[in-house]
């Protein structure tokens, strides 16, 4: 049963691993990369769903025998996850030999030659680790198939083979033996001690091999080694542990060295632990670890220590969507009478900034814009939320700050010239700090959306006042404007841009007070394409547009809603005017004051959804519906009525592929 | 009887006269020798534990002996007031009443020796109130400055208000302490008397005036000419010959609240009926705290002549304008408008408004800065001096809300601002002006948003309005114009724009202003022009619930 249990599960891996190309996964779109080393042999079931978050997990070889189910797992909840498999190359722990037969170490142990230990002058093993004898990764000393031969053909043949695993991790891939060995070695066994020199060149040259032949039998693993740098070409990843182990200058250079000689896809890390006492909350180290990693580029992985490499500690930092680097690190401020330089280095990221001060003393920072702290929920003192353009960053202490939201980063949504505009996510979580929303490029109180209409490349200006659409380019068109409800109407209009058609252009839908509730779609050049009532053409509430594809097929549906004295109604069309699905009341059918609309994937299921604001005279609050009408989320902004109701948006402002929602029209005072 | 113990006073030699040591020995042999005899004269024999009371005897006599070389030591070295190796200084500006004073001590080494467990005080007298000191004062009151090497010199500094009586002299007091190896501690107590030559508060008369009638009101402006907000206040009228039921609030006192920083306050002296005599006199006084800090005397005619009877001011048919018919003008006859409440933003205190001789009516809405809300007296002006009916009128106020508020935080808890806060000296701090208008029940059209800026604040150049608007700053103004806001459709609407404040060191430990005021000027759908005003604001954002309590300057 448990075979044919494996073989399922084998089966199911190997389509899964022929699928999907190695590369670096993250848990989340543009976090920092994050590998949690996690070799208890218990692997707890509570853990799971916590441990599914990291980016690479390391587990220890036997549990693709021991649990299988929890290996399968962990990759139902994280489908991006990698997992490696962690194998010694150098030792073997004797306890391994009392396991059953089917557990990988246990059918290591007895395929172990005898000549493979390394034994002293005096024929005793020798130990690098207690209990785990050291073996012989050189050529020397050993008859017919030899350990750095033999390991990397059983990685293939009882690891990989297994499908479980998208890697290794390989421990203790020193660059020689004289400084982990804890007494004299005789490799050679010719009875006589080996000069250290000798004995390093032998280890590191019979390493290469190891490590070449593994790569060579298993192309498509990572392999990710934990010791020295020097094997850098040979791995797709170093593991720093005890980061810094000596000192950060140097050994941070060396991080970045590493990495640029890295196989790709590079999973270099950097572990930073609490030297094996619980201490969860020292929040300053795992940022310095942090920062340190995102400065030089590096995976990161932050736990107790080698004793108790079984946590699964989350850190609000995990969860920030930088994004991509944008540039290399740069010393900031370096203190003086050091070797290697202890400095404050600062690294840009598409959406924000790391910041990491190496010296013994506080410095202040003054950055190359404004940004904004995480808001976080652990650490509130260091990440309170607060905008800054200047930081005092600790002595050996990092930071993590987000870009701020500028009113060029408002594209794809409509939105009220200088009004000022809160974000939130889908859990009702304000994201950041509200704004005024002013385009100096656009009358104040006109109704704006950014987008590339006319697919130049750049992105163009879609301004609404007074009746008139103006689309400004941002190539080298001259700006358009037209009156969609022609010359007599002057009041305000509602925009939504979006491709309603076949060709490669994006269209202009528009609404209007008043009446007719007429729906209409134009070109970016002013031609009428499509209109329709939404309402009865007597209802003078007027009409509010947004665009969007809420069932995921690629093409674009119109959703209109009702102004104020009709009820907070909201219907579906196709973009001809046809309708599409049906029509819901996003509030109570009493609720007259008109309602706000929009539409964005705000929820990352691959459809766009539909958000709802409270009308005139109401309290405020976001509706999200699916395309059907079916409530996915009510977000309560206040208690106190707002006078002119609140305009909604939705648009993706961090880059972390999730919409966030926009709400304008609450009142700053 | 106690039995004597019999002892041999015979000893063997106990080597001291060996040959080598025996001229070293010499004098130690004398004093041992004389301790023995003294031992067997004296205790051998007549105390049981002989040996044990000669010991203690010879204990308590040396701690006799210690101490009396030490009071011989302090005796002669004496507590000297001062250990002659520091010197203490005081500096302080020229010190003005009811004002904000920095005062500054320096503890200076003049000898070569280096000084240790060094504190200083300052005792401050009742004058004074002490609003910050830098660094902190420890528990004790004083400062802890530790060593100080040959030729160092250790800085405090304090910011005090001072509300003395103007021409009078304040002691400031010091104590000097610092550890002494042998006295263990010394003290330098001194006083500096310093005199008070000026005054931050002020009294003076709005307007020259020359001459009153019965009733008429004296308008008096109480000027703060300090970067700090006053203490209360109390006007006294002190003294008024002529006028017998002449007033000044209840009893002849005037309470008044704290004045912002470099603002004006206007008070009425009311002379009041029964006028006596051709000449009347009046002594005003300003006290802080119990103390004159100003005064102000009033030499006057007593008038008869009434300039002219003015009725109450009347909207005009077409309801633009707002007019006064008046009688029996005589030459010089003028209105006098002003604010009850002005501000260092108005173009000037008061407007006035000639009344041709006889009968007629003016309208005085086209006078530039004639706003509702404003009084009304009636005068005679002589080319130099005003003479003061008894009239005074209101212009009533159609009230249009108008209010200016400077945040850090939205209402909600959104940081709007940036930078330091509390604002620190020499460092630029963001906030954003916000200013709301309505709600009302008509529209404005040519609606101007003007706002003086403070020193050392200037407009980033970002602003925010949901209606068109059109945004210019200068380095001291900042201008907003809207075309059309129609208050009655759109309820109250709220504009804002982004200010930068770099406090000056001398603004430490006090708020910095920030708007020294601000008003909007429109013309209603009727045509009917409309002005408000908004006073002075400053760092302490009382409006902001999350910024309240950092407002202070820091170092």
């Amino acid at each position: 049963m448990r075979r044919i249990l494996i073989a399922v599960i084998v089966a199911t891996c190997l389509v899964g691993q022929m699928a999907f190309p190695v590369q670096a996964a993250q848990a989340l779109p543009g976090s920092p990369p994050i590998i949690n080393l996690y070799l208890d042999w218990q692997m707890k079931e509570e853990d799971l769903p916590a441990l599914a978050r990291w980016d690479v997990v390391v587990l220890d070889a036997n549990q693709q025998a021991r649990y299988p189910d929890k290996i399968l797992k962990l990759r139902q909840l994280n489908p991006k996850i990698k997992i490696l498999a962690y194998l010694p190359t150098e030792e073997y722990a004797v306890a391994h030999f009392s396991e059953p037969a089917n557990y990988p170490f246990a059918r290591l142990g007895t395929a172990i030659k005898d000549d493979w230990w390394v034994n002293g002058p005096t024929g005793a093993k020798v130990y690098f680790w207690p209990g785990q004898p050291m073996l012989n990764v050189t050529d020397q000393g050993q008859s017919g198939e030899k350990w750095n031969e033999f390991f990397p053909r059983f990685i293939r043949d009882e690891i990989m083979s297994s499908g479980m695993w998208d890697g290794v991790f390989l421990d203790n891939v020193f660059d020689g033996i004289s400084h982990f060995a804890k007494s004299s070695y005789d490799l050679d066994r010719n009875g006589k001690a080996d000069d250290k020199a000798t004995a390093d060149k032998a280890w590191n040259d019979g390493m290469q091999k190891m490590l070449r032949l593994i790569k060579q039998y298993n192309p498509n693993a990572i392999l990710l080694g934990n010791g020295g740098a020097g094997y850098a070409d040979k791995l797709n990843g170093v593991m720093f542990e005890h980061f810094p182990s000596w000192s950060w200058g140097p050994n941070f250079q060396e991080v970045r060295d590493t990495l640029a000689k890295n196989m790709t896809p590079a999973y270099t890390a950097i572990n930073v632990n609490t030297d094996n006492r619980p201490e969860q909350t020292n929040y300053r180290l795992m940022r310095f670890g942090l920062s340190s990693a995102l400065a030089a580029g590096s995976s990161y992985s932050f736990d107790q220590g080698d004793y108790s490499h079984n946590v699964v500690w989350w850190y609000d930092e995990y969860e920030v969507p930088l994004g991509q680097p944008k540039s290399g690190p740069r010393i900031l401020a370096a203190a003086t009478g050091q070797g290697s330089v202890p400095a404050v280095w600062m690294r840009s990221y598409d959406n924000g900034l790391v910041l990491v001060n190496s010296t013994t003393k506080a410095q202040k920072v003054s950055l190359p814009g404004i940004f904004e702290k995480v808001h976080g929920t652990q650490d509130k003192k260091t990440n309170d939320g607060s905008v800054v353009d200047s930081v005092m960053l600790g002595a050996q202490d990092g930071l993590l700050l987000i870009k701020r939201v500028a009113i060029n980063d408002i594209i794809g949504t409509s939105f009220v010239n200088g009004a000022f505009i809160r974000t939130y996510d889908m859990s009702g979580k304000q994201t950041q700090n509200g704004f005024f929303a002013q385009r100096g490029d656009a009358p104040s109180g006109a109704t704006v959306f950014v987008a590339d209409v006319d697919q130049d490349g750049f992105d163009d200006v879609v301004s609404a006042a007074k009746g008139a659409v103006t689309v400004s380019f941002g190539g080298t068109r001259k700006p358009v404007t037209f009156r969609p409800y022609g010359s007599a109407y002057t009041g305000t209009l509602y925009l939504s841009v979006g491709n309603a058609n076949r060709d490669a252009a994006l269209e202009i839908v528009v609404g209007r007070e008043g009446k007719p509730p007429e729906t209409r779609v134009f070109t970016w050049s002013g031609k009428e394409l499509a209109r329709w009532s939404a309402y009865m053409p007597l209802f003078s509430g007027g009409v509010r547009v947004a665009m969007g594809d809420l069932d995921g097929d690629g093409m674009r549906e119109i959703v209109t809603a009702a102004g104020p004295g009709g009820g907070p109604h909201v219907r579906i069309w196709k973009t001809d005017g046809k309708v599409w699905g049906g029509s819901f009341f996003a509030f109570d059918p009493n609720e007259a004051g008109g309602i706000s609309i929009a539409v964005g994937d705000v929820d990352k299921d691959g459809k766009d959804e539909i958000i709802v604001g409270s009308g005139r005279g109401a309290k405020p609050r976001v509706r999200v519906f699916d395309a059907r009408g079916n409530l996915k989320r009510e977000i309560v902004l206040g208690e106190q009525p707002v006078t002119n109701g609140i305009d909604v948006g939705a648009a993706d402002l961090n880059g972390d592929g999730i919409d966030e929602i926009l709400v304008g029209g609450m009142p700053a005072i | 009887m106690r039995k004597q113990k019999t002892v041999s006073n015979v000893r063997r030699s106990s080597g001291l006269m060996a040959p080598a040591s025996q001229v070293a020995a010499a004098p130690a042999r004398a004093v041992t020798s004389h301790i023995r005899r003294i031992y067997r004269d004296k205790y051998a024999g007549r105390h049981r534990f002989a040996r044990w009371v000669f010991a203690f005897d010879a204990f308590i006599l040396v701690v006799l002996g210690t101490l009396l070389v030490f009071d011989l030591v302090v005796f002669f070295r004496g507590i000297q007031t001062a250990d002659p190796g520091l010197e203490v200084t005081l500096a302080t500006p020229e010190l003005s009443s009811a004002d904000v004073v920095p005062l500054e001590v320096k503890v200076r080494v003049t000898d070569a020796r280096q000084h240790t467990g060094i504190k200083v005080a300052l005792h401050l007298p009742q004058e004074m109130s002490l609003i910050q000191a830098w660094p902190a004062l420890d528990r004790d009151g004083m400062w802890t400055i530790g060593s100080l090497s040959p030729g160092e010199t250790a800085t405090r500094r304090v910011l005090v208000h001072l509300d003395a009586t103007i021409n009078t002299r304040v002691d400031i007091g010091f104590v000097l302490q610092q550890y002494d190896p042998i006295i263990f501690e010394q003290a330098l107590i001194g006083t500096d008397s310093r005199p008070v030559t000026s005054s931050a508060l002020r009294l003076m008369s709005l307007m020259p005036v020359a001459g009153v009638s019965e009733g008429a009101q004296i308008p008096i402006v109480i000027e703060n000419r300090s970067a700090a907000t006053s203490s209360p206040m109390n006007m006294i009228l002190a003294e008024s010959i002529g006028a017998p039921h002449a007033t000044l609030g209840s009893d002849g006192i005037y309470s008044l609240p704290a004045l912002p920083a470099n603002s004006q306050k206007i008070v009425f002296l009311n002379v009041g009926t029964g006028l006596e005599g051709e000449h009347l006199a009046f002594r005003l006084e300003l006290q802080s705290r119990g103390r004159k800090v100003d005064q102000l005397d009033l030499d006057l005619m007593h008038e008869t002549q009434v300039p002219a009877v003015v009725e109450a001011p009347q909207t005009s048919d077409s309801g633009a304008g707002t007019i006064v018919r008046y009688s029996g003008a005589q030459p010089g006859a003028r209105l006098i408008l002003l604010q009850k409440e002005i501000t260092a933003f108005r173009r000037s205190a008061f407007e006035i408004v000639d009344l041709p001789e006889g009968s007629g009516a003016v309208d005085i809405s086209k006078v530039q800065g004639v706003t509702e809300g404003q009084l009304m007296l009636v005068s005679i002006y002589d080319g130099d001096y005003y003479h003061l009916s008894g009239q005074m009128l209101e212009l009533t106020s159609a009230g249009l809300p108008f209010e200016v508020q400077a945040r850090y935080y939205t209402a909600s808890g959104d940081q709007l601002g940036l930078g330091p806060l509390p604002p620190v000296s020499g460092e630029p701090t963001r906030y954003w002006i916000l200013w709301t208008l309505g709600p009302a029940d008509r529209s404005l059209h040519d609606l101007t948003y003007d706002a003086q800026l403070a020193d050392n604040v200037k407009a980033t150049g970002k602003y925010a309005s949901t209606i068109p608007i059109s945004f210019s700053s200068t380095d001291a103004a900042v201008k907003m114009t809207v075309e059309e806001a129609d208050l009655a459709g759109l309820g109250k609407i709220t504009f804002g724009y982004e200010v930068e404040l770099v406090p000056q060191k001398n603004q430490e430990g006090l708020y910095a202003n920030i708007l020294l005021g601000s008003s909007i000027d429109a013309t209603d759908e009727f045509g009917k022009h409309v002005q408000a005003f908004s006073p002075s604001i400053d760092t302490d954002l009382s409006n902001d619930e999350k910024a309240r309590g950092k407002g202070t300057v820091q170092e």
